[in-house]
């Protein structure tokens, strides 16, 4: 290790200051681990941290509000999609035809390039039985792969790092969002989440972590029992600010090393998936990226609001897969988009669609099989007024568990679930 | 668990400690002065003072400059205009709507930080995160602030009333699509966020209970001009509707009605008010303790809290110190605690970066609070800002009064420093660990030692909680 690199320098004050100390029960070891391997790399730049440079990667992508999936992968050539949608149908002469009977909506032409060159798969009809149609309940199932009838606290990805992270990976998971998905809800989680790069900066006064708020517990005003709920959230303070400060200078270091792309859209998707590739082609060791563009609920008025956020989501993704093939890393990347429901196949009377069931995903990169998989759900055959699904998202996942990810995923599912089809052999 | 019951705390067990916590709860952060003011009354006294405060709160001055934006005024000629001066129109308008949006939230924050509207600010700010509306659908900062108002007025009374009366607000109609919603093809949107998120929380009625309410709420339309609310009965279901199995309904109150005699709607209004003013995490006696306080009261909400503040449960030891601060509390207590003005546009920024932007909640939701507020970035924010905030603000002279008599040592002045910042006293440990921190400041000579004891003591994980 390079004891000159200003990063170690005050790593290793923490380390030996505090962590060496009797706080290092309360040093998340991923972080510890990050830093271990960021040190190491700091020692020649120009070498990529090997685990930065082999891992695959799987970036979630959630269209948050629930994305009407019919305007997305239009069935155009079918007589009950124009009937049901009088207003807010598009168009046979506005669809990109994927082929005779469906088409991307108008705004997907990046999308539709990337189909094309075969890095782009549709996955048609995912959904869960028992459709819920709250926003908080079904984000919740798609977050914990649960049974709509069952609630589980933890997320799946969480069940992931917790049963394949121990020891060796030294990758947490990162979030650019305000809050920490459940998607990683845990026992020990192992996300970082932020908003902005830029916010990652932690002063120069190191000061602050002696203080003394070690062994002091506030149950010794309560008197309490050891679950008192007081004295775990000083834990989890106490925690978090300690990520706070070794995870911003990783994360800042990294970043230095990568330069922005114009090709980006300002929009806060273009923002953030632009942060995701530079973490990455820096050499991030993180495993799994999350990022979320919401808007989706188009209740009332949807035609122009879907148009611009799909254009949005199709210039950010274009973009990402351009930035990812750039620096060679387009093959151990796997995007996968996901929402918690589509949209009613019938329109309202407020020229909006209300909350629905099954819907399309896409994946894209990695050994993702591009192309359409699985048929459209039938329009002609509703369950109230809803849209069918064909494909179990857990399936989806087992696929992303088993296929990309490469572990068993019963014990993550805590089901045993058939893997879709969607991933193939990848030469290279 | 708490396993604490609802009955009134006893005199005896009331001290400065209690104080302080009915404090911090029930408003936003103190100042030590209005600490020792209140901890001599008692318990009773106490929490009649916090409630009176709510009721009788003057209605405030209201934001000169939020007024109904004069867009669509434009609509009717934008039609002989040219696509660029319709550009330029619109360009005018939307930067309008900010500026009214910032004058708005910044007139909020004074409020909240105003000592005598304390207690009913924060329940407006309750009601605000319960009944989430944002103005960037609603598109009208005036209809954001009439809301607002509403909120206050009835904050305090009948949740039944309350919610009528949300169900016929202009921004709730323009944010969850009732004022599109019409018969024939009803938009469930209002009906089914009425029911899982305003009173009986998700899983407790079908899709068709959805769909019938739905048809029950039709026939409301905003003027897009001024806000107004009418009723066009021609927009309007006048069917019977099946509601929750056998039930039969028409109008919009009807289905309110209905849904607040449904024993779910308490338990889950109880819940939220625990989770807003006891603990971040619910206690399964305490919240069902608190819904038979909803029922005997006819969901009084005045009534309610003073039950609440006076009972034991409230000041039960694992309630002390229990709830992480929202960015709002954290801020506002920022002023209120060290006395500075934080009503600047760099805290309207702040807040949008700490996920808490007022009149802006993230979704229908409001904010879920709790741990969520706190992430590396957050956690970073409010550290580095307090620094700034109190760097700049804090006169060293005043920090010197508040440490007191140099001649009483060091620990007397740490222990009133720390007091002071983080309103109220904490635990003895804790406190050992700080005065030796102070006590390493002054013996290296540290300049203005209690300022910047101070200012380390707002970077506090400590400083994070309630």
């Amino acid at each position: 290790m390079n004891d000159r690199s200003p990063v170690f320098t005050r790593r290793h004050f923490l380390r030996t200051t505090l962590l060496g100390g009797a706080m290092t029960w309360t040093v998340p070891s991923f972080v510890q681990r990050t830093f271990g391997a960021m040190s190491a790399s700091a020692a020649d730049s120009a070498v990529q941290i090997q685990t930065g440079r082999d891992g695959r990667i799987l970036v979630l992508l959630q269209l948050a509000g629930g994305n009407d999936g019919l305007n997305t992968v239009v069935p155009y050539a079918n007589d009950h999609y124009h009937r049901l949608r009088p207003q807010l149908r598009v168009p046979e002469s506005g669809v990109l035809p994927l082929n005779d009977e469906i088409g991307f909506h108008p705004s997907l032409k990046g999308m539709r390039a990337l189909f094309d060159e075969g890095e782009l798969g549709i996955v048609q009809g995912v959904g869960y039985p028992n459709p819920n149609r709250s926003h908080f309940r079904s984000t919740e199932i798609w977050a914990t792969a649960s049974d709509a009838r069952r609630t589980e606290p933890d997320g799946w990805l969480g069940r992931f790092f917790d049963n394949h992270c121990d020891g060796s990976d030294p990758a947490p998971a990162i979030s650019l969002t305000s809050e920490t998905p459940q998607t990683f809800a845990s026992a020990h989680p192992r996300v970082v989440s932020f908003t902005d790069p830029s916010e990652m900066t932690a002063g120069d006064d190191d000061e602050d972590l002696q203080n003394p708020m070690t062994g002091a517990s506030i149950s010794g005003i309560s008197g309490g029992t050891s679950f008192a709920a007081s004295g775990s959230q000083e834990d989890f303070l106490r925690r978090t600010a300690l990520d706070a400060r070794l995870s911003s200078d990783a994360i800042q270091s990294i970043l230095a090393r990568s330069k922005r792309n114009a090709s980006f859209p300002p929009s806060k998707l273009g923002r953030d998936l632009q942060t995701v590739a530079r973490l990455i082609a820096g050499g991030m060791t993180t495993r799994v990226y999350y990022v979320s563009q919401g808007g989706y609920d188009t209740h009332a008025g949807q035609a122009g609001t879907h148009d611009r956020l799909l254009a949005d989501l199709d210039s950010a993704v274009r973009a990402f897969a351009g930035a990812l093939r750039d620096g060679g890393n387009l093959d151990r990347v796997v995007l996968m988009t996901f929402s918690e429901f589509g949209r009613r196949v019938a329109e309202n009377g407020s020229a909006g669609t209300d909350h629905g069931a099954a819907a399309p995903l896409f994946m894209l990169g990695g050994s993702a099989k591009g192309g359409i998989h699985g048929p459209h759900p039938r329009l002609d055959e509703l369950f109230q007024g809803d849209l069918v699904h064909h494909t179990d998202f857990r399936m989806v996942y087992a696929a992303v568990l088993e296929e990309w990810l490469g572990v068993q995923s019963a014990p993550i599912l805590r089901d045993r679930f058939q893997p879709a089809p969607l991933f193939g052999v990848r030469a290279g | 668990m708490f396993n604490i019951p609802m009955e009134r705390l006893s005199e005896r067990l009331w001290n400065l400690d209690a104080a302080a916590h009915l404090l911090r709860r029930a408003g936003f952060g103190v100042s030590a002065e209005e600490i020792f003011e209140l901890a001599p009354l008692g318990v009773r006294s106490a929490v009649d003072r916090v409630v009176e405060s709510i009721l009788s709160a003057a209605s405030p001055d209201l934001p000169e400059g939020v007024q109904p934006l004069p867009v669509p005024a434009f609509f009717g000629r934008m039609k002989d205009l040219g696509e660029d001066e319709r550009r330029a129109m619109q360009r005018e308008a939307q930067m309008e709507a900010r500026r009214q949006t910032l004058e708005l939230r910044e007139w909020w924050l004074r409020l909240m930080a105003d000592p005598v509207r304390g207690a009913r600010e924060k329940l407006t700010l309750f009601w605000h995160g319960h009944f989430a509306s944002g103005v960037r659908k609603v598109r009208g900062p005036h209809l954001m602030l009439r809301q607002n108002v509403l909120l206050r007025n009835m904050g305090a009374g009948s949740f039944v009333d309350l919610t009528k009366a949300v169900a016929r607000d202009p921004a709730m109609l323009v944010y969850l699509d009732g004022a599109r919603s019409r018969s024939g093809q009803p938009n469930e949107n209002f009906a089914r966020e009425l029911m899982e998120l305003f009173t009986l929380g998700e899983g407790v009625y079908t899709e068709v209970d959805i769909a019938e309410a739905a048809r029950a709420f039709t026939g409301f339309r905003v003027i897009p001009l001024t806000g107004e609310v009418v009723f066009d009965p021609r927009l309007h279901d006048d069917g019977p509707k099946k509601l929750f199995g056998p039930g039969r309904v028409r109008s919009g109150d009807d289905v309110i009605d209905a849904i607040v005699a449904r024993s779910e709607c308490a338990g889950f209004m109880a819940r939220k008010l625990w989770q807003f003013y006891v603990s971040d995490v619910a206690d399964e006696r305490g919240v069902r303790d608190l819904a038979s306080i909803l029922r005997s009261t006819e969901f009084a909400i005045d009534e309610t809290l003073r039950r609440l503040f006076e009972s034991r449960a409230f000041y039960a030891p694992e309630a002390l110190r229990a709830k992480i601060k929202s960015p709002v509390e954290w801020l506002v207590g920022l002023s209120r605690t060290f006395g500075i003005d934080i009503a600047g546009r760099r805290s309207l920024q702040l807040l949008d970066r700490l996920g808490q932007s007022l009149f802006e909640p993230p979704n229908v939701r409001g904010w879920v609070g709790g741990r969520s507020w706190i992430t590396p970035s957050t956690l970073l924010l409010r550290q580095n800002a307090a620094v700034e905030f109190l760097e700049r603000a804090l006169d060293p002279e005043t920090c010197a009064a508040w440490a007191g008599d140099p001649s009483d040592g060091t620990a007397a002045i740490a222990e009133r420093l720390i007091f002071r910042a983080f309103c109220g006293p904490v635990p003895e440990d804790e406190t050992a660990g700080l005065v030796g921190i102070f006590s390493g400041m002054v013996q290296a000579g540290v300049d203005s030692a209690p300022k910047k004891f101070l200012l380390h003591l707002a970077k506090t994980p400590r400083f994070q909680l309630n």
